[in-house]
């Protein structure tokens, strides 16, 4: 499996002017992903979509159940589990506003350890792909 | 392997944030500017304040420029390194931080390695001036130890204030618009500690000395090498115990971040 979750359950405690609120963002959910399987997962806006595939990946720490994601402890092995995934998040940009979006291109390559070669062959394919050589050297903003 | 390929990470990201602050050159030479006045307008207070008061806690000018000299090096590329971290609710809303979870390298290093405030040297020169000036005129009984004792205190100093940036990021984990808190540690800390700890009353030499160690930037080293009597509650010989306490810094900023971190509750969808 490569998404295995058991009871996976995440509370927040929100402030209701002086009143603490407890909120259950994601009940007891239990779910495997297979390998090379696609799956789609909806719901409506704070149905707990994204604090989902937060635990999934090791920025939120679940309030009780367990989770593994390509076999490995999303908080434990977050480092390792990068490497493994992708993920983005709406309205969310891993690009540096001021930079050229190649030199942001580049600067992530180094981050993920790509080499020189496969980070251009692979940006090179992407670029042609998606039209965006007429974006690629203008700042992100 | 995988350590050189960390560095380059890091230095891609830093070379671009120096990159772009050296582009904008108009505006880096406004805020080169205005970093030196503010350094300028400090040491003026200091000035003033003696201008008119002989000595102050057993400190006269040329000490005081010491004093001042020591921290404000220390503090000003502290500032320039840590100085955006205590800026932590802006990378959460932005969703920077998230992003920085979803890389391969330690939260706080990403964070910290993600900008460097150039302007900021326009302040150590102040304090560089101000150091160089007060190690001259002050009467200091030269010895190697003593010499190694100014190298130590600027070491520390960085060290110290550079913990005291890390743990009101830490801190920001918890406080809803946290940097206001957080503010009169760290910048009360830096102006406290370009004080004679001497004239601090109790509650404050216990903030300023064992809690967050400022005295230990320039105080108490300055009291060991220009040979003074310690005040109350801090002998003299405090002035070599930089390490310990920057190492006490940084034990409570990792352990604020430690627990920060595990307190995340996310920057939204």
């Amino acid at each position: 499996m490569i998404i295995e979750t058991h009871h996976l359950t995440r509370e927040f405690t929100v402030r209701d002017g002086l009143r603490r609120r407890t909120i259950t963002a994601v009940d007891g959910l239990d779910l495997t992903v297979a390998e090379g399987e696609a799956v789609g997962y909806i719901g409506a806006n704070g149905a707990g979509k994204s604090t989902t595939i937060k635990m999934l990946v090791g920025i939120l720490v679940p309030t009780s159940g367990t989770v593994t994601t390509c076999g490995l402890r999303p908080l434990k092995d977050r480092r390792a589990l990068t490497r493994e995934v992708g993920v983005v998040f709406g309205q969310r940009s891993q690009l540096w506003w001021d930079l050229p979006v190649r030199e942001s291109f580049d600067i992530l390559g180094a981050i993920h350890h790509v080499p020189g070669p496969v980070l251009r062959t692979r940006r090179d394919e992407l670029t042609e792909q998606l039209e965006m050589a007429d974006f690629l050297t203008t700042p992100a903003w | 392997m995988t350590w050189q390929a960390d560095v380059a990470a890091y230095r891609a990201v830093i070379g671009s944030r120096m990159r772009s602050q050296r582009s904008h050159r108009g505006n880096f030479r406004i805020d080169l500017t205005s970093s030196l006045l503010v350094g300028l307008i400090e040491l003026a207070e200091v000035w003033v304040l003696f201008h008119n008061v002989p000595r102050i806690g057993g400190v006269g000018f040329t000490e005081m420029l010491l004093v001042f000299g020591l921290a404000d090096c220390a503090y000003s590329v502290a500032d320039m390194i840590f100085g955006h971290c205590d800026r932590l609710p802006d990378f959460i809303r932005a969703g920077t931080l998230d992003a920085f979870y979803l890389r391969p390298q330690p939260v706080l290093l990403q964070l910290i390695t993600s900008d460097i405030s150039l302007r900021r040297l326009a302040r150590t020169v102040v304090g560089l001036v101000a150091l160089t000036a007060g190690l001259c005129l002050a009467d200091i009984d030269w010895s190697v130890a003593k010499a190694a004792l100014v190298v130590l205190a600027v070491a520390c100093g960085f060290a110290i204030f550079a913990a005291a940036f890390v743990w009101a990021a830490g801190m920001q984990f918890f406080l809803i618009d946290g940097a206001e808190a957080t503010n009169a540690v760290v910048y009360g800390g830096r102006y406290a500690a370009s004080q004679p700890a001497s004239v601090w009353n109790k509650p404050l030499k216990v903030l300023f000395v064992f809690a967050f160690p400022m005295a230990f930037t320039a105080y108490l080293p300055a009291v060991q090498l220009l040979g003074l009597p310690g005040p109350s509650w801090l002998p003299s010989w405090l002035g070599w115990c930089g390490p310990v306490a920057a190492v006490w810094a940084w034990l409570l900023a990792l352990l604020t971040w430690r627990v920060g971190v595990r307190h995340y509750q996310g920057g939204g969808g």
